[in-house]
């Protein structure tokens, strides 16, 4: 064989391989429309009070009030990329008198942004009253969170007269994301 | 930008083979490079030159779990149901890999004791990232479905390694019937990532006795990526020039980075005309990372139940949240030296030689016995990785057409698959060489369903003494 045909097979071995490769049947498109969805389950602000935290409100009624911060409502993720937010609150009630729950998401500039409203019925010691309440913040109501830096829970009792026993929060948020 | 970068992992990852197993130049001795995967190897030619940057071009990716057809098939499918899908078929244990070879110089000549010698140079990168599984899911799903689970960060691991390699060998003609060899190594480091060792869990548990609904625990946490020669390249990215840039890796390729030291041995052994046994132990070396190192570290144990308040409290209760966060999971950026060990690979092989080559000899070289035109045989291929040797088995048949013209043909089987075919043709005019050898070749009518591919070419000229 003579070192040109040799050569030519080579040539041709080398096309061949090269031609002959390809990708097929996919669509490297699709990497636009990858989502990363990850749902959040989180624990949010837990606390129990007695008749000592209660202060004198409007009429015959008596507050609790407290807040905090929420910083991460202001980080990137959550601006950019949460889409709805379900928030769980779990209330156990042993004072002898109907409550409410007063629950804001207030903005750096102290806007209310959402509230959200819960009765508590009357309970007693031996027979606590449980409340499972759960908010969903969907995509159209989602830049309320979004705006939001705070969370404040107010407690109303109606019967101040009924000291004994106490309320009971727990609290959770699942978060739901896409990341594009 | 999170779609990008998973775009790129995906892509890696369906790219990427057991990339260093060079099966088809293994035991191929009419090509130097035979030299470069066993330093006792017996060569056909009494001196080489390298075309420089073109004696050997080398690329070779593999994907343990899955390739890119199973991500990106058109089939009018979900791209994210795939992902997801897949996602829970890989386990820790798969891995993504990429190597690719560049040699820059190359030369080797036979004195008259039938020794060969050989020096030069060659550029290398070389990454294996295993499947970060828990991590993946977590980031992918959240762990809103996972309660009770352990999201275990050993899971993720991976080193990656750019440096250049400046070596000196020779081949020692001890018999007829046995050669052996050595090769010096200096690794001229231009990045070094690592990180293996990683440990921890994340974990959110239903807390019936707790104060909330659940308890989230960061526990024994400590998870380390180690680089060098990153840093400079990320301080210095805004203020300087592409040259100055290039300047600067090209001083660390040549000696001006991080150095380390490393060799290769392997021998030849014919037990009667017909049969041969080699072997070769390629890498046991190390690298020293001291300069332009950076590490970055993540430790601590934490626990917590949320957000408890007062009535009233201080309402700080974010930033003592916050506080007692950072003093129980600590970040920390070091520059401490550290040693990395280079991959090391082993070779082994028999064949049976047959069809006698009857052609004159050369007496400068080892070659006092019977040539057969067809060799018949087996290799077995090993690379110490992370977590474990990484194995793959070849059968090849090799055959010389003529003095010009010489094909290999391969079936591998290793960690990618067992449909792994591979040719390798060589071919000489006068004193040039050509040759092109790549595996994988059932795939390469559709490469989107390759779990690895991998294609060596080079030319140089090779001179016998007659």
């Amino acid at each position: 064989m003579s070192l040109k045909k040799t050569l030519s097979k080579i040539a041709f071995l080398t096309i061949l391989l090269v031609f002959s490769s390809c990708v097929k049947d996919v669509d490297l498109d699709q990497a636009e429309d990858i989502v990363l969805t990850p749902e959040a389950a989180i624990d949010l602000v837990y606390f129990t009070i007695t008749s000592e935290d209660f202060a004198p409100g409007p009429g015959v009624v008596e507050t609790a009030r407290d807040e905090t911060r929420l910083d991460f409502l202001d980080d990137d993720y959550i601006q950019n990329s949460l889409v709805q937010a379900d928030f769980n609150f779990r209330f156990t009630n042993t004072f002898e008198s109907p409550l409410t729950a007063t629950i804001n998401f207030v903005s750096p500039g102290n806007a209310v942004q959402h509230t959200i409203i819960i009765p508590v019925p009357q309970g007693s010691i031996g027979s606590p009253a449980t409340v499972d309440f759960t908010e969903i913040i969907n995509e159209n109501q989602i830049n309320r969170v979004r705006r939001s830096i705070k969370v404040s829970v107010e407690i109303t009792r109606h019967e101040p007269l009924a000291i004994a026993g106490s309320l009971q929060l727990e609290s959770k948020g699942f978060y739901y994301f896409e990341f594009e | 930008m999170m779609r990008i970068i998973f775009f790129l992992l995906i892509l890696t990852l369906s790219m990427a083979a057991t990339a260093q197993n060079k099966q088809l130049l293994y035991n191929f001795d009419d090509l130097p490079q035979t030299l470069l995967l066993n330093p006792g190897a017996e060569t056909n030619f009494d001196m080489h030159f390298g075309v420089p940057f073109f004696s050997q071009i080398h690329l070779s990716a593999g994907s343990s779990g899955v390739n890119m057809f199973d991500i990106f098939k058109d089939d009018g499918g979900s791209i994210n149901d795939r992902i997801k899908e897949s996602l829970h078929k890989l386990s820790r244990n798969d891995f993504f890999t990429l190597n690719q070879q560049l040699e820059i110089f190359s030369i080797g000549w036979r004195d008259n004791k039938k020794r060969y010698y050989t020096a030069g140079v060659y550029q290398e990168m070389d990454a294996i990232v295993y499947f970060p599984k828990d991590p993946a899911v977590l980031a992918f799903e959240g762990n809103k479905d996972h309660i009770g689970k352990n999201f275990d960060f050993s899971d993720a691991a991976f080193t990656a390694d750019v440096l250049n390699v400046f070596h000196i060998g020779f081949t020692n003609y001890y018999s007829k019937d046995l050669n052996y060899g050595f090769r010096g190594k200096i690794y001229s480091g231009v990045f070094n990532a690592h990180s293996v060792d990683n440990q921890g869990i994340f974990r959110t548990e239903l807390s019936p006795e707790g104060p909330n609904l659940y308890r989230h625990y960061m526990s024994n946490v400590d998870v380390l990526i180690k680089t060098a020669g990153w840093a400079d390249l990320q301080d210095s990215k805004d203020d300087i020039s592409n040259r100055e840039l290039m300047s600067n890796l090209v001083k660390k390729a040549f000696l001006g980075g991080n150095i380390g030291l490393g060799l290769d041995a392997g021998f030849t052994w014919y037990p009667s005309d017909q049969y041969r046994v080699t072997g070769s132990i390629l890498d046991i070396g190390f690298m020293r990372q001291s300069k332009n190192v950076e590490n970055y570290r993540y430790y601590g144990d934490y626990q917590t139940d949320g957000i408890e308040l007062l009535f009233p409290g201080t309402r700080e209760y974010w930033d003592e949240w916050e506080d007692d966060l950072d003093r129980n999971l600590k970040d920390e950026t070091l520059t401490n030296s550290y040693t990395t060990w280079r991959p090391v690979k082993l070779n082994a092989s028999i064949d049976y030689g047959f069809s006698e080559n009857a052609e004159p000899c050369n007496c400068y070289r080892p070659m006092g016995r019977r040539r057969y035109f067809n060799h018949l045989g087996a290799q077995f291929f090993a690379i110490k990785r992370p977590r474990g040797l990484n194995y793959a088995t070849t059968i090849y048949y090799d055959k010389t057409f003529n003095e010009n013209l010489r094909g290999k043909i391969t079936y591998t089987a290793d960690s990618f698959s067992f449909s792994n075919i591979g040719l390798l043709v060589s071919t000489r005019l006068s004193n040039f060489n050509v040759y092109l050898a790549a595996d994988n070749l059932l795939d390469y009518t559709n490469l989107a369903k390759a779990q690895n591919a991998s294609i060596q070419i080079g030319f140089q000229l090779m001179f016998s003494r007659e």
